[in-house]
């Protein structure tokens, strides 16, 4: 008899934890998850610093967003993308494209951008030709790469090939002020 | 006990002594050995019912043998006669008794759990919402009007030449044959000429039976069947079909509504709904094998919306129901998870056994030491 | 027909470079600093040193062969190609295969690519073929003629590893002005080079390429040079040594993968170029040069990884190869058990070496628990996860059970019993892996330490309280009737048994638990639950019946003793199987080794019963 008893309390009481376990109302607080937080701002590398004409740098730039593309004459995807430049650096006069040839000569690099007609202030044109900055500092072998540096000069992200349409609202929007 | 006629005294004594225990152990240890090894040949869904899930077997197809549920049900009985007659709460049967009492409870949440659990999946493309649960082994015939489930018929009732009516439908299917696992060929493919009998798909594909895949959830179940009996305008329809498991329903044209015939695993809806959000599979670097999986969905119960994440060996838990991380399927451009949901009302007893079972245990253990006794 | 491709396009490379061999000088190198290096491999980083011990294993069967270490073989292998494909390297041990490829003789079976380069593109077709073929009809030859051929085709993936910070293997053209560049050096100058063959290459002097100047020939094959070598960097995924959390990534990239893939940042650039810098170390042989190159690679690759815990995890994780602990151990254990046999008959007390033989079985034990603790710290996960490290861990309970009941009946044949099979699970543990890498990831859902914890270590305990069990009742059982009788102990092996069954019951329980945690039902017959839960009705069943006095302390005694087969068939025999959620550990000829065991522990058992038997029975006849 005392058996049963002890038994069928056990069971009881099991029941009991059990219903209230489950019933327990849910908080919106208690079990939602954060989504990832996305990684802090202060953990951005610097990109490194480097001289693109004579008196000229990178860090000259600060205070702006800059859109480090490495293109070359020669290279049929960069054909493509300089008018979506354009146009961006028109739609945003508040950020700098630095567009780095790569080719061996200014004549190519001349060639090619006259063809475009006058490009808006914010773009400017320099020839690495020895491709110290565009290979030996960012590692870049192959293009168009473009960096998205921002305005205190840290390395947010690098596009590689076309990967964006430069002019649309959607890549514009992405753009830190 | 003293108010039960002797034989039957005798009977219970019996039953709650050791002497069955000696012969029932060593039975269910080759049981489980037989269905285990079996396993390997015909897959865990058909060993289960087989031997586990059964009371008597029947080996080489003649010898009646106890399975699972005779043997375990007759152990489970005896414990708790002995338990309820014969244990004396000592200090140094304490512990035993207590071990005895947690496996009670084990085996009394399996049995509660085998006879209402409710297994099934839910699979839920990212961004879509879903309070659609199917069964893994159960299938069922299912006459639908577009989502509205109208009738449906559990797959073991469809046999062959059986007749089936559908209640307020003139509907009337005569069953050809069945499959529980079908191959599906071309009609094509054979020299006999294409009757005019056949209707839908039935005019390019014929059904047959091959051997059942091991992995039940895998087979392909089928049906062959007539309908007749359809007159006026819809009297072209009467003819053949075919109709297998996830394969194209059979339309039908009735009183001005399509109706469609659809074979699948069995449809339970949970009274609330499940969006899932984002499912996320992490690989290790450089490399295809899954590190984690998880599923941040939001659950929609009536006027209350709130936000959960649900990851491997992580489940969410609501109102009796358990979901699971189960896994992640990638088609075209879409994320798909698949949450495995129960339903079981006893699920606690076996942690509340363990639980009792390891104290009583340990606390033998710890007495007999105390007390030093063989 | 891509293997064909692939393998005669490596080989035609190999055999380019091993025109452009330099002579290898003597001097001695700091090549354990190599292996400091991390690299991301299955999954996880790991340092160099382990990566080259795997793949020397892996290719030629032990890590160190004629003397060369595999970290120096790697540094050959990466830093100087020409050089490394002269060194020993795979090992053939199939006569007739050594046959087919017209190999010469020699003791240790091992040989340089360049010696199997001939053979190997003589049998590429036929090896293509084979491969069409379902795996399980192969027969042995041609299992190991594939074996052999991936392996070559994985090292000549190694050897271009780094190819793109070494010298070309072709001349460059003077007009280019470069001494010796590398590839990254040279192909800037590529597109100019292009138009200027294209200038000159009409189609008439592609058929007659005897025409051609010398300094045309130079440009043009400098060009194919570093097309080919771009050619073999498409595919090389093998050397995962540059980081890419720059772009916010957990992954590694090879070199080449880096310049490829455009995932290149300043920091990958750095890296890549002090790369270059070991190499030329390496080629010069600059003992100091060398050092310094790799200390500042060692440096700059740990900072840009974000894992604070990889420098001294890396450290750790060569330290651990180098001690070679399980072989210590083992060791060890043999040695105890030898130790102990002097005082076998009279006792712990009596013999100075008996003794002294618990001091050392307790030493062996230390150095496995510092063995399973290293992993513990390397992989940052519970101890065991795969069915090798639960051997390693029941091996470890063993040795600690035997210890403990050593201490307690003072029994020296404990220590025999307790080390040697510790000892056998060591030596077996090895078998198991299948790659010969033990430090493995764990698959998704066994990926949490709260039930590792749990769950696994309870149960593989369990099955070491269970062998220790055997261990004493085998004891027991031999001496039964004998002048060293331990019926008296019966107590202690009705103790120990009953710890097993706690250990195993509750062990198998959690199991239970964490399934219904993990997908949603306690118990699903699946074969390991229905061996651990045989184990559990088989040690009640012989408990039960001798409370019950169903059978006699002798038949009790036997019953224990099988339990060692019991829990080597839920262990093992699940695998044999193959089937359910628990079949991680397939291995072949495992089903001879359980039979064996098996038909080994049935017969002792039944001999030695028989004999105390007879002991006992002249008793049972005195009127």
């Amino acid at each position: 008899m005392r058996n049963a008893l002890i038994l069928l309390l056990t069971i009881i009481l099991g029941l009991a934890a059990h219903y209230l376990y489950n019933q327990a109302p849910r908080s919106p607080a208690a079990s939602v998850s954060a989504p990832e937080i996305a990684t802090e701002a202060a953990s951005y590398p610097i990109a490194p610093d480097f001289t693109y004409a004579p008196g000229r740098q990178l860090s000259d730039l600060r205070g702006r967003v800059v859109l480090l593309n490495f293109w070359a004459s020669w290279c049929g995807p960069c054909r493509v993308e300089f008018p979506q430049f354009i146009k961006l650096a028109q739609a945003r006069p508040d950020i700098t494209i630095l567009a780095l040839s790569v080719d061996s000569d200014d004549a190519a690099m001349n060639r090619f951008t006259a063809s475009f007609g006058t490009l808006p202030s914010n773009i400017i044109i320099a020839r690495d030709g020895e491709r110290k900055i565009a290979q030996d500092l960012y590692g870049t072998l192959r293009f168009p790469e473009t960096i998205l540096i921002d305005a205190q000069q840290r390395w947010r992200r690098k596009y590689v090939g076309l990967e964006v349409e430069w002019d649309s609202a959607t890549f514009i929007a992405t753009l830190p002020q | 006990m003293v108010l039960l006629p002797a034989p039957l005294r005798t009977f219970i004594n019996w039953l709650a002594g050791p002497r069955l225990l000696f012969w029932l152990l060593p039975a269910l240890m080759l049981l489980i050995t037989v269905g285990t090894i079996a396993q390997k040949y015909v897959g865990l869904y058909i060993a289960e019912k087989t031997f586990f899930s059964s009371f008597i077997f029947l080996a080489g197809g003649w010898l009646p043998l106890p399975g699972g549920y005779l043997l375990m049900g007759l152990f489970t009985l005896s414990l708790t006669l002995k338990f309820l007659l014969k244990s004396q709460w000592t200090r140094a049967r304490a512990g035993i008794n207590l071990a005895h009492m947690g496996v009670i409870l084990l085996f009394a949440g399996g049995i509660i759990s085998s006879l209402t659990a409710q297994d099934g999946a839910m699979t839920i493309a990212e961004g879509s919402t879903s309070a659609q649960v199917h069964d893994y082994h159960q299938r069922e015939l299912m006459l639908v009007d577009g989502t509205r489930l109208l009738a449906a018929v559990p797959y073991e009732q469809v046999q062959a030449g059986r007749t089936l009516d559908f209640a307020g439908y003139p509907l009337r299917l005569h069953i050809l044959s069945t499959c529980r696992n079908c191959n599906i060929t071309r009609r094509s493919d054979s020299n006999e000429p294409v009757s005019d009998d056949l209707r839908g798909m039935a005019r390019g594909m014929a059904i047959s039976d091959t051997k059942p895949n091991p992995k039940d959830e895998a087979n392909t179940t089928g049906l062959t069947f007539r309908i007749d009996g359809l007159s006026g305008d819809a009297q072209e329809q009467n003819g053949t079909y075919i109709l297998f498991e996830d394969g194209p329903a059979t339309k039908l044209t009735l009183e001005g509504r399509t109706l469609e015939l659809v074979l699948g695993k069995q449809q339970r809806t949970l009274p609330f709904q499940v969006k899932l959000v984002d499912v996320v599979k992490v690989n290790y670097p450089g490399t295809d094998t899954a590190k984690s999986y998880h599923s941040d969905v939001v659950i929609t119960d009536g006027a209350v919306s709130w936000p959960a994440r649900i990851e491997m060996n992580g489940p969410l838990r609501y109102r009796g129901y358990t979901f699971y991380q189960s896994s992640f399927m990638q088609a075209q451009d879409q994320e798909l998870t698949v949450l495995a949901v129960s339903k079981d009302a006893g699920q606690f007893l076996p942690y509340l056994g363990t639980l009792i079972l390891a104290i009583g245990l340990l606390m033998h253990i710890y007495l007999r030491r105390v007390g030093d006794q063989p | 027909m891509n293997l064909v491709a692939r393998a005669l396009s490596r080989l035609g490379l190999t055999v380019m470079l091993a025109l452009a061999a330099l002579p290898a000088l003597a001097q001695e190198l700091d090549y354990a600093a190599l292996g400091q290096l991390p690299i991301l491999e299955d999954g996880r980083v790991k340092p160099l040193d382990t990566f080259a011990r795997n793949l020397r294993v892996k290719l030629a069967g032990q890590a160190q062969v004629q003397g060369i270490t595999a970290t120096h073989w790697l540094a050959a292998t990466l830093f100087d190609p020409a050089d490394a494909s002269q060194m020993p390297t795979f090992k053939v041990g199939n006569a007739h295969l050594r046959a087919a490829l017209k190999l010469p003789e020699r003791a240790d079976k091992t040989y340089a690519l360049s010696e199997l380069a001939m053979g190997m593109a003589a049998t590429a077709d036929q090896a293509a073929e084979i491969i069409k073929k379902d795996p399980k009809t192969l027969s042995r030859d041609e299992n190991d003629l594939i074996k052999l051929h991936e392996h070559v085709l994985a090292y000549n993936q190694l050897l271009q590893g780094l190819s793109l910070v070494l010298p070309l293997p072709a001349p460059a053209p003077s007009s280019l002005a470069l001494s010796d560049p590398t590839y990254l050096q040279a192909q800037r100058f590529e597109p100019d080079l292009l138009a200027q063959v294209r200038a000159f290459l009409t189609p008439e002097l592609i058929n007659n390429p005897e025409r051609l100047t010398a300094d045309q020939q130079q440009q043009a094959a400098f060009l194919a040079a570093l097309q080919q070598l771009r050619q073999g960097g498409e595919h090389n995924q093998m050397l995962r040594v540059i980081p890419l959390n720059w772009q916010q990534s957990a992954d590694w990239l090879a070199p080449w993968q880096v310049v490829i893939s455009g995932k290149s940042s300043p920091i990958t650039q750095d890296l890549i170029t002090k790369w270059q810098a070991a190499a030329s170390a390496y080629r010069a042989k600059d003992a100091a040069a060398w050092r310094s190159a790799l200390s500042a690679l060692h440096t700059a690759t740990l900072a840009a990884q974000s894992d604070a815990t990889l420098p001294a995890r890396l450290q750790l994780e060569v330290l651990f190869n180098q001690l070679h602990l399980f072989d210590v151990a083992a060791l060890t254990f043999v040695l105890a058990a030898l130790l102990c046999l002097p005082g076998l008959r009279q006792g712990l007390r009596q013999r100075l070496p008996a003794r002294c033989s618990w001091l050392v079985m307790a030493l062996g034990s230390i150095a496995l628990t510092a063995a399973l603790a290293c992993r513990v710290l390397i992989l940052q996960r519970p101890p065991v996860g795969t069915l090798y490290e639960s051997m390693l861990f029941v091996g470890l309970i063993v040795a600690f059970t035997a210890l403990m009941a050593t201490r307690r009946t003072q029994l020296p044949a404990l220590i025999a019993g307790g080390a040697l099979l510790p000892t056998a699970l060591l030596l077996l543990a090895p078998f198991v892996q299948q790659d010969g890498e033990t430090l493995t990831m764990l698959s998704a859902v066994l990926n949490t330490n709260f039930w590792l914890t749990i769950h696994v270590l309870c149960i593989t305990a369990g099955y070491g309280a269970c062998l220790a069990t055997a261990v004493l009742a085998y004891y027991m059982l031999a001496t039964h009737g004998t002048r060293h009788d331990q019926s008296a102990r019966l107590p202690l092996l009705h103790k120990l048994s009953l710890v097993a069954l706690l250990l195993t019951a509750v062990g198998t329980l959690l199991g239970g638990v964490w399934a219904d945690q993990s997908w949603g039902r306690f118990w699903g017959w699946d074969p390991k639950e229905n061996g651990a839960l045989i184990i559990v009705l088989w040690l009640i069943w012989i408990h039960h019946s001798r409370l019950a006095g169903q059978i006699k302390p002798l038949t009790y005694m036997a019953g224990m003793a099988a339990l060692a087969i019991v829990v080597a068939q839920a262990w093992f025999g699940v695998n044999l199987l193959s089937t359910g959620l628990h079949s991680y550990g397939f291995i072949e000829g495992i089903a001879a080794a359980l039979f064996g065991f098996t038909a080994l522990n049935l017969l002792a058992i039944a001999i030695l019963w028989v004999l105390a038997r007879r002991r006992n029975a002249p008793q049972v006849h005195h009127a």
